[in-house]
């Protein structure tokens, strides 16, 4: 859900649209929030036509919402939040700052492993290396190609790092992830986009997390 | 793990307070679960908590930190009508989770959550008859009211009641 918060930034032409942040709260109006989704989903878009030729099948990378929310919340509609999921996340760095998290429930990165490793589905039923591989390698293809829309559209520096992996339980990966980004103030900043492969019927989340100060750069204006 | 009724979550930064035969439910990872109990009236307390200590303002959510949280915790559960002389204390949570994503700043939330937790009971002279601490895993909790039982299920280890 977009949140109107008190307007406090100043349109400064071909620059950068201002947001203001401070140690306790962003400040981001409405039409800005709805500015950084049209960007967001185009990034999305881009990901999505990458993912599908590297898998062979369609999937869709959708943003569901540009959000700036407290951490309770969040813990209210946390999605996945008692299922044994795969999370991958992959720091940014350069012009933005901040992480992409990727989270799948466990059947899922186990249909995704089979159809990358062309195995009829329901084949894979561990979470060993080959998974892990699948899982990283996805978030790897969808960061990069949404990192480099990024850099496209918005004539910036960002480059992802090497992902990272775990397996546990939702809730508690992403409370802890979310809790990382409420020691910069009381409302976090997210985009989550939805990822669906409607074929196989898999479902997974990319989080995108800007630091506080990376934020008035995903307002520059771009033509 | 339990009978699928009257089963309360309490999700992060809450507290929440009932009587026996109601279950909590919640995941913790580096938060830790406070739960609080008469076990002569059945009336308890869960309370959620993130981070160790809470912010200079004079508007913050209190049951989000464990200097805060527990005291109102206690406070909250003798309203309801327990007994301060007969409550039991059970813990569990502060996990070091997802070591790869970590920045300096937050590294082992799980352990300061631990340390500030204790501080506090030993300060309030609350009796821990139990806990699951720590460990690189996150937990499901349950909690069955009409006996205090508290039922903890980690993730690729399997579930064990404290």
């Amino acid at each position: 859900m977009l949140k109107t918060i008190n307007i406090d930034g100043e349109d400064e032409g071909e620059g950068l649209m201002s947001a203001t942040t401070n140690q306790n709260n962003i400040v981001i109006d409405e039409k800005h929030l709805e500015y950084i989704r049209v960007i967001a989903q185009r990034s999305a878009e881009n990901a999505s036509t990458v993912i599908s030729k590297w898998l062979k099948n369609t999937v869709t990378l959708r943003v569901l919402n540009v959000n700036m929310t407290t951490l309770e919340e969040i813990g209210v509609n946390m999605k996945l939040n008692e299922d044994i999921v795969f999370a991958s996340a992959t720091e940014l760095i350069g012009d933005i700052r901040g992480h992409f998290l990727f989270i799948f429930k466990l059947e899922d990165a186990f249909k995704m492993t089979d159809m990358v490793l062309k195995k009829p589905i329901g084949t894979t039923l561990e979470t060993d290396e080959l998974v892990q591989s699948v899982i990283l390698e996805t978030c790897n293809i969808v960061g990069s190609s949404f990192s480099n829309s990024l850099v496209n559209m918005l004539q910036i520096n960002l480059l992802p790092s090497a992902p990272s992996i775990c397996c546990d339980i939702g809730g508690a990966i992403m409370g802890n992830v979310f809790l990382e980004y409420a020691s910069y103030g009381e409302k976090i900043f997210f985009i989550d986009t939805e990822y669906v492969h409607e074929e196989s019927k898999i479902e997974g989340y990319f989080f995108i997390l800007p630091t506080p100060d990376s934020i008035p750069v995903l307002l520059k204006r771009i033509d | 793990m339990a009978i699928d009724q009257n089963i309360i979550s309490v999700n992060m930064a809450e507290m929440r307070i009932a009587h026996a035969l109601a279950f909590f439910r919640t995941v913790l990872g580096s938060c830790i679960g406070v739960f609080v109990y008469d076990i002569k009236l059945k009336i308890g307390g869960l309370l959620h908590l993130m981070l160790p200590e809470h912010p200079d303002s004079d508007n913050f959510n209190v049951a989000k930190y464990a200097d805060s949280g527990i005291p109102a915790l206690i406070e909250a559960v003798c309203r309801e009508g327990a007994n301060r002389k007969n409550l039991i204390c059970k813990l569990s949570g502060g996990a070091k989770m997802f070591s790869g994503f970590s920045s300096n700043s937050i590294v082992d939330i799980g352990s300061r959550n631990q340390a500030a937790v204790s501080e506090k009971l030993k300060e309030l002279g609350l009796r821990v008859v139990a806990s699951d601490l720590g460990g690189e895993t996150g937990r499901k909790i349950l909690v069955d009211l009409s006996n205090g039982k508290l039922t903890v299920l980690h993730f690729n280890v399997g579930e064990k009641v404290i």
